[in-house]
């Protein structure tokens, strides 16, 4: 036998779950418009659940991976934040991504930072990198409110981006967020 | 914490063990999927290609209940394919897929395997009839599912892989009544 484990994270506006089959329509959405461009996309509907299928696998492999995101309290899913290791990454990443409904409430910071912090406390990656394409400017505007710094050029499958580098988080001091129980 | 995955069951066969899908299995699959072979099986795909479609096995089973296993030869432990129940996006309804490695085929393990899988599905899932997607040029897979019982039903146009070839298998009641299981 042989399982895995997801843990929710909860923020003030936010929970941090795990990615659910009910979430792929909307992830097909988003993956067929132009904003997916910087994230991978655009995908088809096959593509959205592969992609789908591969942040659970990931976590399985892992141990870490993407949650998605939804808000207090109609439970919206509205994106997604996590740690990405896959082949072809130079190390362990902080990602996020935010459906557009959604933006411009500081809900990708909000995620970002439960993220980081989790993956700090529980995942043994402090002090990770964000990769960020070169005209993602909103992205790379929240790296550095996340206190990120620009480190290098790098290649991201084919294509350059920047590599930004978080802060290590000092994990001696309470946590921000809670890890629900029960779920 | 919040458990999120199904348990991966472990299945035994005659000569074989079906198992959760492991980064373990990379370097086969990796090697399997270079191979000319693949090309009946989505590939020819690159090593990073290839760990990806490992997590895609292990989220097919976070999200259905079911998926693929690998499958290990019980007296040497050798890796030798997997064989599993698929339903990804774009498949036509759920099937019985079967792919091993170019060192081990030619001993029936397939069929076996396959066998099991299938039971699986009728037994424990309660699936009331099973496909399998097969390429057209796929002989050795066709060998396969006419062994299992299975028939060539109609031709499907994947959105991605082109025209396949829909083999149906035979209902559970049929194999109750006499059916390959039966004699297994």
């Amino acid at each position: 036998m042989k399982t895995f484990t997801i843990p929710s994270v909860e923020t003030e506006r936010l929970i941090l779950r795990a990615p659910h089959l009910d979430d792929l329509p909307a992830m097909t959405a988003f993956y067929a418009t132009e904003r997916s461009h910087m994230v991978g996309g655009p995908r088809d509907a096959l593509g959205s659940w592969d992609s789908l299928a591969k942040r659970l696998g990931h976590w399985a492999l892992k141990g870490f991976g993407l949650w998605h995101l939804t808000e207090k309290p109609s439970g919206a899913f509205i994106g997604w934040a996590g740690m990405i290791d896959v082949p072809g990454w130079a190390e362990p990443e902080l990602g996020w991504t935010l459906m557009e409904d959604a933006e411009g409430k500081g809900l990708a910071f909000e995620a970002a930072q439960a993220a980081r912090e989790y993956a700090a406390r529980h995942q043994g990656l402090n002090g990770v990198i964000s990769y960020i394409a070169h005209a993602n400017d909103r992205s790379r505007a929240l790296a550095e409110r996340l206190g990120a710094t620009y480190e290098t050029e790098g290649e991201l499958l084919g294509k350059t981006a920047q590599i930004w580098r978080h802060p290590q988080i000092d994990i001696s001091k309470t946590a921000l967020t809670t890890e629900r129980t029960g779920q | 914490m919040n458990l999120i995955a199904r348990h991966i069951p472990q299945l035994e066969t005659e000569r074989l063990i079906m198992r959760a899908p492991s980064e373990a299995d990379l370097d086969a699959d990796t090697a399997f999927f270079a191979s000319d072979a693949a090309k009946f099986v989505g590939g020819p795909l690159r090593r990073d290609e290839t760990w990806r479609l490992v997590a895609s096995l292990l989220g097919h089973w976070a999200l259905r209940g079911y998926g693929f296993w690998s499958v290990d030869e019980k007296e040497t432990g050798t890796y030798v394919g997997r064989i599993g129940l698929w339903f990804p996006e774009g498949w036509p309804e759920p099937e019985i897929g079967w792919m091993l490695m170019n060192n081990a085929t030619g001993n029936g393990y397939a069929t076996e395997a396959a066998l099991a899988a299938r039971a699986h599905a009728y037994d424990v899932l309660g699936w009331e009839t099973a496909i399998s997607l097969i390429d057209l040029d796929n002989h050795a897979s066709k060998a396969v599912a006419s062994r299992l019982g299975a028939q060539f039903e109609y031709h499907y146009e994947h959105p991605k892989f082109g025209t396949t070839e829909i083999w149906r298998h035979p209902f559970p009641g049929d194999l109750v009544n006499g059916g390959m299981e039966a004699y297994a």
